[in-house]
């Protein structure tokens, strides 16, 4: 699909009016480019939708059957005619929006920030009374959820037993990755209490048992719930505390369609760059559960719906009741083709999950692949759209956001799980930075990185340029300068223009490539020739090795009255 | 591009938007920490930003409309074209294996508030009245639905009825203790079409009728564990049948047979009947597998009452074991043989002769396919596990199997024309120490048999 293609439709006037206005391009001829996202266009304010929680079940079977089987004989797949995602700009990017900000990848965050992450505060505030909300008796983990003086509400959930910190920990870290990395999360808190911070039950709470009879709460479901958590040694409780996000929940949101009473939710779900790249940024954090019920839309202020990610507790080494295990991110929970090689093999089809070896590397960390971590088989525990859709592009653009996080940033988001120990912190930070830099090495590999193109050094003559750009191979640690040079290749059709070569890499990530052109035969040529088709710049990075990823394309644009080319776009 | 799929362009909208755009109207919501995205200084890329400024709901449909945006999906290109017939096909299937199932699956596992009939169904269970529905009345009694009333335990009363109208009645008393337990009951029960073939191993299913057997019987049966492993147990019973036509059919023995020469389809019997059985069951559950072996033996004997001429017993022998190959894939083996032996006057009724067939000795084959006095057959099964739950909760088998038995009038008479095999294969659900259910299809020289179970002899 051509990036670039005349801006067409009825607007008229009006639509070049409202370019001029937004762009400043006033008194131009329209550039010859598709339309754009337009950021935080999906926050303009919407009637407040109505909560709403379909099952999940037939979601998931869905997807891990008619999904997977769909998948496996998809045309589309095997002539390798993948749909590329729709809400990207002509760079290759998205936009800002209810889904998604770009913080770390876009300007790098202090590690006081990383720490902090989404949070404004402390968490729960024990200086004054903490009551009792509502408990959580259904679900794989218990908990309860709480209000504090000033008003907040929480969810509170617990580690398993034997496994404290496990939980907790991997949530919080999780949390400020992933709001680093981009994502709406909740505000994330580890949260050390005593049995008398809770000071009371809120007037008229309920709870519903089983059979979803209200019973008014009572202090006896704290401590049923207490007595199955293990205690610090000096006597208090360790938890997450994760605040309740702004305004009134919604419910989950699809990895597919779009939700159908938000007129601001424009793209389907399933070719959202966003959501198709979380899939990069989850297999960072082993995010297993990264599924419809750990979502949340949220109706926020001026008045949108805002969709968050939450509850982290599955992610990192932890299973939430559990340590991980080498089966979790190797296989879907219902793995639709592994069940059917199973079976026509008479079991004999082995996945290599099934002898890696699996010992605990702290009680506090859990379990995650290290050295066996394949970034790009992995899986989460239950298929989706969003995921399964992903194509180079997306995860590269994934794998970005993975790569812009610093060893002191992934320490600071490690701290902010305060792990019992420096060392269970130190080897958790090691894990992760492991882990980014094997998706870096991947997901890089795949593409040619380059971004932040500008043309400098114009011919004058000519209208050869100097282009310049950074590698994100060299800048995140994937190769050095000395392993790779660019193959380029330039095209302008309507200008007769044609040329390539090849150039070494220099030291450092901000490279440049020479383009000489001769010059035209006809500069009446060049003039009338403004508005016509883009000119393209295939780059593919070579090497090391013999790695041959997809070539990026940026997209020129030849200005006339300039005799020169401005950088409109970039694929990769 | 107009944003396609929503509401058109129109003069009056474009100018509001307009005007709220040169205003300055428009709001974003800042995000901290965020940047608005920019392109290249030298791109003539539009910047990608929505004016800022409150704005209405009504407001924003009309701000909407007028935004150019990529498409909101994709529309249909050639591959869509080429896929079409493949979605053609795959739509019903979809739908009937997968939506549907799925569908009940979220109905099944809603977290909802328990329906009426699953409140009454929990009432008069706790109140000691348990329905339920369940495959255990003789042969082609398909599923039964039964009732069992035991508020003034240890007594209770127990009745069933299958869809073939077969019956069964049956009160008693239970008296159970740590190592020992005792019971007496008294039952009728109706078993309304059981089937028959002819008795020995040449007998050809065309020939297949059936017949109705009533019968009840008056027991007291005592237990004693005599270790964790093996269990004794013996009892006496009075014991009365009448055969007569089956219930629902047509097709009765009296009318394919000549019933004379079937010791007691023309004569009600009367028996005194002594029980004695022993297991010794070495087997345990260990991560989804059985492992070890377990063996048992039972005989009756039956003692002609009043005007039956008939005395014979009853002798049956299983062997079984487990032979795990690693975590997921184990065989499974069994014998098991049934001995009738006439003590006298007419022998053995047809009915009390040995059977082969069934989950019991031979899947690929009905129940009691092949009767004669003894019967012989092994059973072998692989199973081997092709899905397990994320928590290891359950999990799914598929197994093969191979039976190949044989019926005669004696098991040393049996000859190598008379052993039946059957084959098949099926798919078991268990949890990590009980099994959940299975699902199978059998096939033998006969045809093909089909079922699902909640149980398994093995």
């Amino acid at each position: 699909m051509a990036i670039l293609t005349l801006r067409r439709g009825p607007l008229g006037a009006a639509g070049f009016s409202i370019c001029a206005i937004l762009s400043g391009c006033a008194g131009q001829v329209p550039i010859p480019v598709r339309p754009e996202p337009i950021a935080y266009a999906d926050t303009l304010p919407i009637e407040e939708p109505a909560y709403r929680e379909p099952l999940e079940a037939p979601l998931l079977v869905r997807d891990a059957i008619s999904g997977q089987v769909a998948k496996g004989i998809s045309v589309r797949r095997l002539v390798n005619e993948n749909h590329e995602a729709l809400n990207v700009t002509r760079f290759d990017d998205v936009v800002n929006s209810a889904w998604f900000e770009h913080r770390n990848g876009r300007g790098r965050m202090t590690v006081d920030d990383v720490f902090r992450g989404p949070t404004t505060g402390m968490g729960p505030d024990t200086t004054g009374s903490i009551v009792l909300t509502q408990a959580k008796l259904q679900g794989i983990s218990p908990g309860f959820h709480i209000e504090d003086s000033r008003g907040v509400r929480y969810v509170v959930k617990f580690d398993p037993q034997g496994f404290q910190y496990l939980s907790s920990s991997a949530g919080v870290i999780a949390n400020r990755l992933m709001h680093a990395a981009g994502f709406h999360v909740p505000e994330d808190y580890i949260f050390r209490f005593r049995r008398e911070h809770i000071t009371g039950v809120k007037e008229g709470a309920t709870y519903q048992d089983e059979d979803f009879v209200e019973h008014p709460l009572g202090m006896e479901l704290v401590d049923e719930i207490l007595a199955r958590v293990d205690t610090l040694p000096d006597g208090r409780f360790l938890a997450v505390a994760s605040q309740y996000v702004p305004g009134p929940p919604l419910g989950p949101f699809h990895f597919s369609g779009t939700r159908k009473d938000d007129p601001n939710d424009w793209y389907a779900h399933e070719h959202r760059r966003d959501l198709r790249g979380l899939y990069v940024v989850s297999s960072w954090v082993n995010h297993v559960d990264m599924r419809f019920a750990n979502t949340m839309d949220a109706f926020v202020q001026p008045g949108y719906v805002r969709h968050y990610l939450i509850d982290f507790a599955a992610s990192l080494g932890s299973g939430t009741i559990r340590p991980h295990n080498p089966r979790e991110s190797a296989e879907y929970n219902f793995d639709f083709w592994q069940t059917m090689g199973r079976m026509f093999t008479l079991g004999f089809y082995r996945q290599g999950w099934e002898s890696e070896p699996f010992a605990v590397i702290d009680p506090s960390i859990g379990w995650m692949q290290v050295e066996t971590f394949d970034p790009a088989g992995w899986k989460a525990n239950w298929p989706n759209e969003a995921f399964v859709n992903r194509t180079a592009r997306d995860g590269y653009w994934g794998s970005k956001l993975v790569g812009s996080f610093t060893d002191d940033q992934i320490r600071a988001a490690v701290g902010a799980g305060e792990l019992p120990s420096e060392l269970a912190a130190d080897t958790l930070a090691d894990i992760l930075r492991y882990r980014r830099d094997r998706i870096v090495e991947h997901w890089y590999g795949l593409v040619t990185p380059i971004e932040n193109v500008e043309i400098v050094g114009i011919g004058a003559a000519t209208g050869g340029f100097t282009l310049v750009f950074d590698d994100y191979g060299i800048r995140d640690g994937a190769w050095t300068a000395d392993e790779v040079s660019y193959r380029w290749k330039f095209e302008h059709e309507a200008l007769g223009r044609r040329q390539e070569g090849v150039s070494d890499a220099r030291v450092g990530a901000r490279q440049s490539l020479v383009i000489g052109l001769s010059a035209l035969q006809d500069a009446s040529l060049g003039r009338a020739e403004s508005t016509s088709g883009p000119a393209t710049l295939a780059i593919t990075a070579m090497g090391p090795g013999d790695r041959r990823g997809r070539s990026a394309t940026v997209y020129l644009h030849w200005d006339a009255e300039a005799a020169r080319y401005r950088v409109v776009g970039l694929e990769h | 591009m107009l944003a396609p799929g929503r509401a058109g362009y129109s003069a009056p909208t474009a100018g509001l938007a307009l005007l709220l755009a040169v205003t300055g109207v428009l709001a974003p919501p800042v995000a901290r920490g965020q940047e608005t995205p920019t392109a290249p200084a030298d791109s003539a890329a539009p910047a990608d930003t929505v004016p800022p400024g409150p704005v209405t709901p009504a407001e924003a449909d009309a701000i909407r409309d007028t935004l150019q945006r990529p498409p909101a999906q994709y529309s249909a290109d050639w591959v869509d074209v080429v896929e079409f017939p493949l979605k053609v096909i795959g739509w019903p299937l979809d739908l009937v294996l997968v939506r549907l199932p799925g569908w009940l699956v979220g109905q099944l596992t809603a977290p909802r508030p328990p329906s009426g009939v699953v409140r009454a169904y929990r009432a008069v269970s706790e109140w000691g009245l348990r329905p339920m529905i369940r495959t255990t009345i003789g042969p082609r009694s398909a599923a039964a639905v039964e009732l069992q009333f035991d508020r003034y335990y240890p007594f209770y009363v127990h009745a069933a009825v299958s869809r073939r109208l077969s019956q069964r009645y049956r009160t008693g008393v239970i008296l159970n203790g740590r190592t020992t337990w005792l019971t007496s009951e008294a039952k009728w029960q109706r078993d309304a079409q059981t089937p028959f073939y002819g008795i020995g191993s040449a007998t050809n299913a065309d020939d297949r009728s059936f017949y109705r057997r009533d019968w009840w019987d008056v027991v007291a049966r005592a237990g004693l564990k005599v270790s964790q492993a093996f269990i004794v147990a013996g009892g006496a019973a009075y014991e009365h049948n009448e055969i007569d036509d089956p219930v629902g059919t047509s097709s009765s023995i009296f009318g394919e047979f000549r019933a004379d020469s079937l010791y007691g389809a023309n004569e009600t019997t009367e028996y005194l009947r002594l029980e004695v059985s022993g297991t010794l069951n070495l087997t345990r559950w260990e991560d989804f597998q059985q492992r070890g072996v377990t063996a048992g033996m039972a005989a009756r004997s039956f003692f002609g009452l009043t005007g039956t001429d008939s005395n014979f017993r009853l002798l049956t022998g299983f062997l079984q074991t487990y032979l795990p190959v690693n975590a997921q894939q184990m065989f499974a083996f069994r014998v098991i043989s049934d001995i009738s032996r006439d003590d006298g006057g007419e022998g053995v009724p047809f009915y009390h002769l040995s059977g082969l067939g069934g989950s019991r000795s031979a899947l690929g084959f009905p129940t009691r396919r092949f009767v004669d006095y003894d019967m012989l057959s092994f059973m072998s099964e692989y199973r081997f596990e092709v899905w397990r739950e994320l928590h290891s909760r359950m999990r799914a088998e598929t197994f093969l199997f191979f039976h190949y038995g044989a019926v005669g009038e004696t098991i040393g008479s049996i000859e190598g024309g008379d052993w039946q095999p059957s084959y098949g294969l099926g798919v078991r659900l268990s949890r990590p120490t009980a099994l959940l259910g299975l699902a199978y299809l059998g096939f033998s020289a006969e045809g093909m048999t089909a079922g699902i179970r909640g149980s398994w002899p093995f």
